[in-house]
């Protein structure tokens, strides 16, 4: 999962896409040791545990889950790996004014 | 990134980070486990080889020399576990990565007979239950139709209720994938899950069902994304809202 992710978003950085963790493996400084040793840049929210209130609220069952949104905040895909996860994004972009290459 | 990388690094990262609160995980298969460790250690010396290499003439002639593939050497090592640990989650695991690796290395053949063997020799194992949650790549090999086959018929077949209960849900996920190549068929999503909660009360794959029912109405594809308000890494405040007019990917992931 991790190598393609930093890959898809050094190749999507000048266009409007962010990718979000949500991350259950602990606190701040435990999310943020692993995001150092991992070298990942990208923006966390800090979700604690496995029963931490997004998972809860968005009911994860398992991990990793994943959810691609498009920019009116529609959830379009879900479960999505890899190339099929980085076409699916490039699909929504190109529904953006800005997005398209 | 070539092709076979690419699927290689995915079914390691996938067998090494997938994990579900309540559901078997490979701390069940701990020979596997350090196999595939091993594994992945000589993968990341290989990846960095290739990486390095100045042509893709240099590349090529790297991936074809005997010996270097780490995928490759390991295969026999996978088949050795399968042998001496026969029967149980170990040798269970072990058939499934050495059909994955088969399947990835174009060894289509070697690949079915090698799910044919997990399927023949594991339905009576309470293994199966931990097998069948990462049996969806190899059972591929037959194509969409041939995988819902082989989860069908652990679900159905298997001794343990435990295993039919995760072959349930494991029919419910794939399901819940193929929903995005097609129209959403919620059918061959919540059937399986509705029989979960029928059948399988007393195992712990219920209260996932259940849960899994209860957000799909709200959290389907069409649905506008609830709000998420949270802190983030550095501790500003979060807001998914904030980031309208993005297309936005939600990773929830862990290490634990």
């Amino acid at each position: 999962m991790i190598p393609h992710e930093k890959q898809m978003v050094e190749r999507l950085k000048a266009r409007p896409f962010a990718l979000i963790g949500i991350n259950s493996d602990g606190d701040r400084s435990v999310l943020n040791r692993i995001l150092s040793e991992q070298h990942i840049v990208w923006r966390h929210v800090v979700d604690g545990s496995t029963d931490g209130p997004v998972s809860t609220q968005w009911g994860v069952n398992s991990w990793p889950t994943i959810y691609v949104l498009d920019a009116k905040g529609v959830i379009r895909y879900t479960d999505l790996r890899g190339e099929e996860l980085e076409k699916a994004v490039i699909r929504l972009l190109a529904e953006t004014p800005s997005g398209r290459l | 990134m070539t092709g076979r990388i690419g699927v290689a690094l995915i079914v390691l990262i996938s067998a090494l980070s997938t994990s579900t609160a309540q559901l078997p995980s490979m701390k069940d298969a701990p020979k596997c486990r350090k196999l595939l460790d091993a594994l992945e250690q000589e993968y990341k010396s290989y990846s960095a080889k290739l990486a390095a290499a100045k042509s893709e003439a240099e590349r090529k002639k790297l991936r074809g020399e005997p010996g270097q593939d780490p995928i490759r050497r390991f295969m026999p090592r996978f088949e050795e576990l399968a042998k001496a640990e026969n029967g149980s989650c170990d040798g269970g695991m072990a058939l499934v990565f050495l059909g994955s690796f088969q399947m990835q290395s174009n060894q289509t053949e070697a690949a079915r007979q090698t799910l044919n063997a997990i399927l023949r020799d594991y339905m009576d194992k309470p293994a199966m239950e931990m097998i069948v949650t990462q049996l969806g790549n190899l059972a591929y090999v037959n194509g969409p139709e041939g995988r819902r086959k082989a989860l069908d018929q652990v679900a159905h077949s298997a001794s343990t209720p435990d295993a039919r209960a995760a072959g349930l849900l494991m029919l419910a996920k794939i399901a819940r994938v193929e929903a995005n190549s097609r129209t959403q068929n919620s059918t061959a999503v919540e059937a399986p899950l509705r029989e979960i909660v029928a059948k399988y009360a007393a195992t712990r794959y219920a209260e996932t069902a259940k849960g899994i029912l209860a957000t799909l109405g709200n959290l389907s594809i069409g649905k506008t994304a609830p709000e998420i308000v949270g802190e983030d890494q550095d501790g500003k405040p979060f807001k998914l809202s904030s980031y309208r007019g993005k297309v936005v990917v939600l990773d929830f992931w862990g290490f634990w």
